[in-house]
């Protein structure tokens, strides 16, 4: 054990003479957790409207002074024609542009087949159906007073359904609660996958691994002991990350902490593993880093970190079932906004430790044909 | 050998910090001359070097190298010299004819020339069946012998050899001394570090490095006399015990 | 510039011995471009609900498979109570609860209105967010529809129609593929030609260059121009592949991208360069360089948009390359802008390569 000890303690000092880069291994983490809450939006606002107004009467007046009024949108002023507007469009200088046809107030009041057209942005998918959302709602707020004042549907609407809608967990839609459980696991990963078989390749390629398994100490031993910082060094940043959020940024930790923890634990255990199996199967840092890479680069697509994983092919969707910070993510967004006790959470924690398991086993298999 | 004096160091200084690597160090090396620049480990030899190489700054003093100050006039410097480093740095992945295509158009050799010579070359040493090799598959021996003639196969004046025969059998060691010898006899001065006692009996001069400063200057014999010994083993052990630095 | 171009044979030479290298080149763009479209898309659907109705009348019933019916949605169960259903929804199965009051149809002929209650699990803000609004639009279209069925209301005396420019289908994929070549240029063309330098620097083998006549610019240029010239084939490559396997192809020129993006090749390999010149070995020029990446993806306008962030972010923004090259390519695809239009972007580009390069070549040292 003493000598486990004296291993591990030599893998730290590696770790603590360069400041750099543990600095960034500390610090990192929070900015990336800050990032979802303070900068990281999805809000829509101060959508850049024009209007073209084929018509020019007291509708559209009153249409249009409405729009500019609204919260959501800053207006800027009329164009002429449609080519105008694609040129505002492709400067980048305009979100959406409202179309009055002609006669409008006369097709309203005479023909009811007044029509407003609404040129959206399509090239940004996503904020283009909110903006296009938000101006079709200034037109049915208008709409409904023109209705009234028509008297066409009298006092009350019959068929008339109310929905209300309750939001749960995070009832103000705040994105970093949804961000930080997977920016936790990402850090993790890092951390534990990248860093660990990077340095346990680095050692292999400096020529010093040989000396070690020459060593009386067991070579699990050896390699383990490379694994107990990055260890720590994630559960320091998974405390401050915690911290952080729950204190700076309010994020809940509704559930509870002990199944968390152990989550967490089981997550990180998994991740060590997979770096380990890494290292087994690569000779060079540029290798272990590469793959690393590309270990990486599907986790953030296929966790649900950022992208909800229903909206996928379903292909996809099977395929998450193999990235581990799915799982934890899954898990660890039950526990912290939703506050579910543990057996909510059984699935996840069992596939967390089915996968370690699995990477353990491969990696102790591949471990052995190389010394052999 | 002649008395034309090819580097010239005087007060060659190097701190980092509050640490003196190298503390006013002073001597001349003559064409054509082996100069054999010894001292334990952490003595400063590789400092000193560095600076000779135009590879690092000296903090006081001064040095020229081919007649070239290395602190303002390093790229000049680099021109006229050769070096093999420790780790001797051939490419790996580079056959044994690419590396030596390469460092000969890197110092600027027409393209026939270099073509001659590798043939040449690759004949002295027995290597022609591995023109086409990686490096990476040469044993150590070989890679030794194969650095050092990168090293002088542009035709420099000086070669600076760090600590160039690390790690090889005696006889290996003996054969690369003979590939010295050689470009010492074609008129190249050869300035080498190393830890090797029985190696500094092959040069015509030493110094010892202790501590960042030079204690001992001179011929083999010198010393021995100077110092009592019977081998630069006794001559180096004697200032050694001295030392506060190095194991 | 003698050396030039015995260097430059020396990296090419490396560069393709090294198996995993070429490898990497294709494999990537060919995961970028085929594999992460299919699945990047922030467009919300299958969403899984919960519906209990307590009224089991005709019209509730009619509602029901409405949502059922919907595109967005998917019925995963319909539950007696809300016990049942909160579970599902605590286990993950479902996202939504509709909850169908039990005087519904007579509420609906008789009195002022119905209650539909729609509960949603909000983690994901987005995701609640948008399917909130669409079960919402689901369900007032249908009191719409038995209103006008029933003759009680009349038709809207304004239609409004949206039009989506340059995009009318709002179709996912051509607004990420763009970005997804940035980020595939920015790991291959920014990180591995820095790594490789550090690498050198850590074996030694950079030494043996810093002691001959090799100047420093012929040194990074030697070090640069293999991975440019592998960036400049993976903006081709990636915008074939786009093509071939997605049918997206730029409605600007093609000239455009390669220009915009051989500055952003350039720019991103000079910061590289200078995050190694920086560090000592491969493991500290990783971390440092990874940092800067995901800084630069996050806040690059790829996930979300820059329109979103608070001012001061967005002015932060200004010093992200991804952020010019990303807006430009997807203008060149979407709206087919033309240079003049998109001289915004490609100047503080320029600017930052300029900077960038310069930074490079004085931070690196052959003589300390």
């Amino acid at each position: 054990m003493k000598q486990f000890l004296s291993f591990v303690r030599k893998e730290f000092i590696h770790i603590l003479r360069d400041p750099r880069s543990l600095l960034i291994l500390l610090v990192m983490p929070q900015i990336m957790v800050l990032l979802p809450g303070y900068v990281i939006k999805n809000e829509v606002k101060d959508i850049r409207v024009a209007v073209l107004d084929q018509s020019r009467d007291i509708y559209t007046e009153q249409l249009t002074q409405r729009l500019y009024a609204n919260e959501y949108f800053i207006g800027k002023g009329e164009v002429r024609t449609e080519e105008e507007a694609a040129e505002l469009f492709k400067k980048g200088e305009i979100d959406l542009v409202v179309v009055f046809g002609p006669e409008f107030a006369n097709r309203i009041i005479h023909s009811q087949d007044a029509s407003v057209q609404l040129l959206a942005d399509g090239s940004e998918p996503n904020q283009a159906s909110v903006r296009v959302a938000y101006a079709q709602q200034v037109v049915a707020g208008f709409q409904k007073e023109l209705a009234q004042q028509m008297a066409q549907t009298g006092t009350g609407q019959p068929f008339n359904i109310r929905v209300n809608s309750r939001m749960l967990y995070n009832p103000q839609q705040r994105s970093e609660v949804n961000f930080v459980p997977g920016v936790v696991g990402m850090v993790i990963l890092l951390i534990c996958c990248m860093m660990t078989s990077i340095a346990i390749v680095r050692e292999r390629e400096m020529g010093t691994m040989e000396i070690l398994l020459a060593s009386p100490l067991p070579s699990i031993d050896i390699v383990l002991a490379k694994l107990v910082p990055y260890m720590i060094i994630s559960l320091i940043d998974m405390a401050t990350i915690l911290c952080l959020s729950y204190f700076v940024m309010n994020v809940p930790m509704s559930g509870s902490l002990m199944v968390y923890v152990i989550t967490a634990v089981i997550y990180i255990f998994t991740s060590l593993m997979l770096g380990l199996l890494i290292s087994t199967v690569v000779n060079t840092q540029l290798a272990a880093m590469l793959i690393s890479l590309l270990l990486i680069v599907p986790t953030i697509y296929l966790s649900g970190m950022v992208f909800a994983v229903e909206s996928m092919p379903i292909a996809a969707q099977i395929a998450s079932n193999i990235v581990p910070a799915k799982w934890f993510i899954s898990a660890s967004r039950k526990i912290m906004v939703e506050g579910v006790s543990m057996e909510y959470v059984a699935t996840e924690i069992r596939a967390l430790a089915i996968e370690g398991l699995v990477f353990m086993l491969l990696a102790w298999r591949f471990f052995k044909t190389r010394l052999a | 050998m002649t008395d034309e004096i090819v580097i010239k160091a005087e007060g060659l200084t190097k701190k980092f910090g509050s640490f003196t690597a190298t503390d006013h160090v002073t001597f001349e090396v003559r064409k054509g001359e082996i100069f054999g620049f010894l001292g334990a480990n952490g003595a400063g030899k590789t400092t000193a070097m560095r600076m000779l190489c135009g590879l690092s700054q000296p903090s006081e003093g001064k040095a020229t190298v081919a007649g070239y100050d290395v602190a303002t006039e390093y790229e000049q410097v680099k021109r006229h010299i050769g070096y093999m480093s420790q780790k001797f740095s051939l490419y790996d992945d580079l056959t044994v004819e690419e590396n030596l295509v390469l460092f000969g158009g890197i110092y600027g050799m027409p393209r026939n020339k270099v073509r001659d010579k590798i043939a040449e070359l690759l004949q002295e040493l027995g290597f022609e069946a591995e023109r086409k090799t990686m490096v990476k598959s040469l044993p150590l021996g070989w890679k030794q012998k194969l650095a050092f003639s990168l090293a002088i196969f542009h035709e420099p004046s000086i070669v600076f050899l760090d600590e160039p025969t690390g790690g090889v059998d005696p006889v290996t060691r003996r054969q690369f001394w003979e590939l010295i010898y050689k470009a010492a006899d074609n008129g190249i001065t050869v300035f080498v570090t190393t830890h090797y006692m029985d190696e500094a009996e092959y040069c015509d001069r030493v110094s010892i490095m202790v501590d960042g400063r030079i204690d001992a200057l001179g011929s083999p014999a010198q010393l021995k006399q100077q110092f009592h010994g019977n081998s630069m083993y006794d001559v180096f052990y004697a200032l050694a015990r001295t030392a506060k630095r190095g194991d | 510039m003698k050396a030039l171009p015995y260097l430059l044979t020396k990296e090419y030479k490396q560069m393709f011995r090294n198996w995993l290298l070429p490898v990497v080149f294709i494999l990537l763009p060919i995961a970028m471009m085929n594999v992460v479209p299919r699945i990047a898309t922030q467009e919300v659907k299958n969403l899984n609900i919960a519906v209990i109705d307590c009224d089991h009348s005709t019209l509730s019933s009619r509602l029901t498979q409405k949502l059922q019916a919907s595109e967005f949605f998917n019925l995963y169960a319909t539950c007696p109570n809300y016990r049942t259903a909160y579970d599902l929804l605590q286990e993950g199965n479902v996202d939504f609860i509709v909850t169908i009051e039990n005087e519904f149809e007579h509420n609906l002929y008789r009195t002022s209105g119905a209650d539909v209650m729609v509960t949603v699990n909000a983690v994901n803000g987005m995701k609640g967010g948008l399917g909130n609004s669409y079960l919402t639009q689901i369900i007032m279209q249908y009191a719409q529809e038995l209103g006008y069925d029933n003759g009680a209301i009349a038709r809207r005396p304004v239609t409004v129609e949206p039009r989506y420019l340059f995009n009318a289908a709002l179709d996912y994929k051509p607004y990420m593929i763009p970005a997804l070549m940035a980020m595939t240029l920015i790991l291959l063309v920014g990180f591995l030609p820095a790594l490789n330098v550090v690498g050198e620097k850590e074996r030694g083998t950079i030494e043996q260059i810093n002691v001959t006549p090799v100047s420093r610019i012929e040194f990074i240029l030697s070090k640069m121009i293999p991975y440019w010239t592998v960036g400049i084939f993976i903006v081709g490559f990636s915008m074939l592949l786009a093509w071939k396997i997605h049918g997206v192809t730029p409605a600007g020129a093609i000239w455009m991208v390669f220009l915009f993006n051989i500055v952003y090749i350039f720019t991103i390999s000079s910061l590289g360069l200078t995050i190694s010149n920086y560090s000592d070995n491969m493991r500290q020029a990783a971390i440092v360089m990874f940092f800067f990446i995901v800084i630069f993806i996050l806040t690059s306008g790829l996930i979300s948009p820059i329109a979103s962030m608070p001012h001061w972010a967005q002015e932060a923004t200004r010093l992200n390359p991804l952020r010019y090259i990303i807006t430009a390519m997807r203008d060149i695809y979407l709206k087919g802008s033309t240079f003049f239009q998109l001289l915004s972007q490609f100047l503080p580009l320029c600017i930052y390569g300029v900077v960038a390069s310069v930074w490079a070549v004085i931070s690196f040292q052959k003589n300390s």
